[in-house]
């Protein structure tokens, strides 16, 4: 086994397979585990070596955001190129209340023409009056007595009497029609 | 021995997205938006590793402070290149790498010579491979031996000793249990290239502590 490759198997670089093999050499080769052994040794010296560095320098990594606070450009955000999609988020982050005012307003408008377009519908489901047909009309001196034919559905016909008047100012008379209505 | 960092906070060898890499992907979005909390939230969870990234690639506490708050303000700066479907700390720890490179260039500290970081040199038998021979040297308590100063200073001087790329993969190997895929995307190098380093940094650095701590051995008894 090379040295090379033992160091592959500790920096569990092999395959199952190959780290197998070489666990089997290593297990009848005492050179080879004295170099394991050897090379796990610096291995640990190097991580006690950088942990103490690091909490040695901890003081001044603890406080150095704030001066890289204030070297820091302002946002960056022109030169960065988002996705799509984040564009499309901050676009609606941005106007967000537009858009709860425009739903708004479109929900409204919405209740507002389902209730007119109902009266409409509901006008136009109503039976009107009843209408009767003219038979004859008869006008003299002022006044005029209409006949009409029974509506649908009744029996009976009728007569209107229709006062007609002019108002003239040197007439005595008010111009009020006398009283008068359906006989 | 130690065990590497938590898998729930550093990244383990899978592609599959976990959680808390969903979760740092969602901050770095709404970093993106102009979000400070949120990249404050990147900052302190990353600082320390990102120190100790930025510790073995310029091997001095002052130099790694600043190259930490140059590549966050670089990573702010840059949010809008973070590829959704990346690894937050991998992204991260690239742009440390690259501001600690940037550092050492800078200040011209490299001090040795990059090897040849070819595996075909990988002979064994070779000087560096008796430095593979070093067992116990911290008598099985590492933790405890390091908590002495003269024996910080030896690993100091020894880790000194180690070119910056040859520290960094130590430590993100080591250290943070990076795998050699995240490595070489953090490195922007093949997993040849990784391999290659790794096992000379492990072999020199091997040597050095053998010709520091080996001796306090034989000196103590």
């Amino acid at each position: 086994m090379t040295d090379e490759k033992l160091m592959r198997y500790l920096d569990g670089e092999l395959t199952p397979a190959e780290s197998r093999e070489v666990e089997r050499e290593l297990a009848a080769a005492p050179e080879m585990q004295t170099k394991r052994d050897a090379l796990l040794e610096m291995r640990d010296i190097l991580r006690a070596r950088y942990e103490i560095a690091e909490s040695e320098a901890e003081p001044q990594l603890s406080t150095m955001w704030e001066r890289l606070r204030s070297a820091l450009p302002a946002p960056s955000v022109a030169t960065v190129k988002p996705s799509v999609w984040l564009r499309l988020r901050d676009w609606f982050e941005a106007y967000r209340s537009h858009f709860v005012t425009g739903v708004t307003a479109a929900a409204a408008g919405a209740i507002l023409a389902t209730v007119v377009t109902s009266r409409i519908a509901g006008t136009v489901a109503v039976d009107g009056p009843d209408t009767s047909e003219v038979e004859s009309l008869e006008v003299l001196n002022g006044s005029g007595m209409v006949f009409h034919e029974p509506p649908s559905g009744k029996d009976e016909g009728g007569a209107t009497v229709i006062w007609v008047s002019v108002n003239d100012p040197d007439d005595d008379d008010d111009g009020s029609p006398e009283p008068g209505g359906p006989i | 021995m130690n065990t590497p960092r938590e898998k729930s906070s550093v990244p383990g060898a899978s592609d599959d997205a976990k959680p808390e890499d969903i979760a740092d992907r969602e901050l770095v979005e709404r970093s993106k938006r102009g979000d400070a909390d949120a990249f404050r939230t990147i900052f302190e969870r990353y600082r320390r590793r990102a120190y100790a990234l930025a510790l073995g690639i310029v091997h001095d506490r002052d130099a790694a402070l600043d190259v930490v708050q140059e590549a966050f303000l670089r990573a702010h700066k840059n949010l809008g290149d973070f590829e959704g479907n990346a690894s937050v700390y991998t992204w991260l720890y690239r742009i440390v790498m690259n501001a600690g490179i940037d550092h050492v260039r800078k200040e011209k500290r490299r001090r040795t010579v990059d090897y040849d970081d070819t595996v075909a040199h990988m002979e064994e038998g070779s000087p560096a491979d008796v430095a593979a021979l070093v067992p116990e040297l911290m008598r099985g308590n590492p933790g405890k031996e390091i908590a002495r100063r003269e024996i910080r200073e030896k690993i100091d001087a020894a880790l000194g000793e180690l070119t910056p790329n040859h520290r960094a993969v130590l430590v993100m190997r080591e250290v943070d249990g990076l795998s050699y895929e995240e490595m070489a995307k953090v490195m922007k190098c093949s997993k040849g290239t990784i391999m290659s380093r790794l096992f000379h940094a492990r072999k020199n650095m091997q040597k050095l502590l053998l010709e520091s701590l080996g001796a306090r051995e034989n000196g103590d008894s």
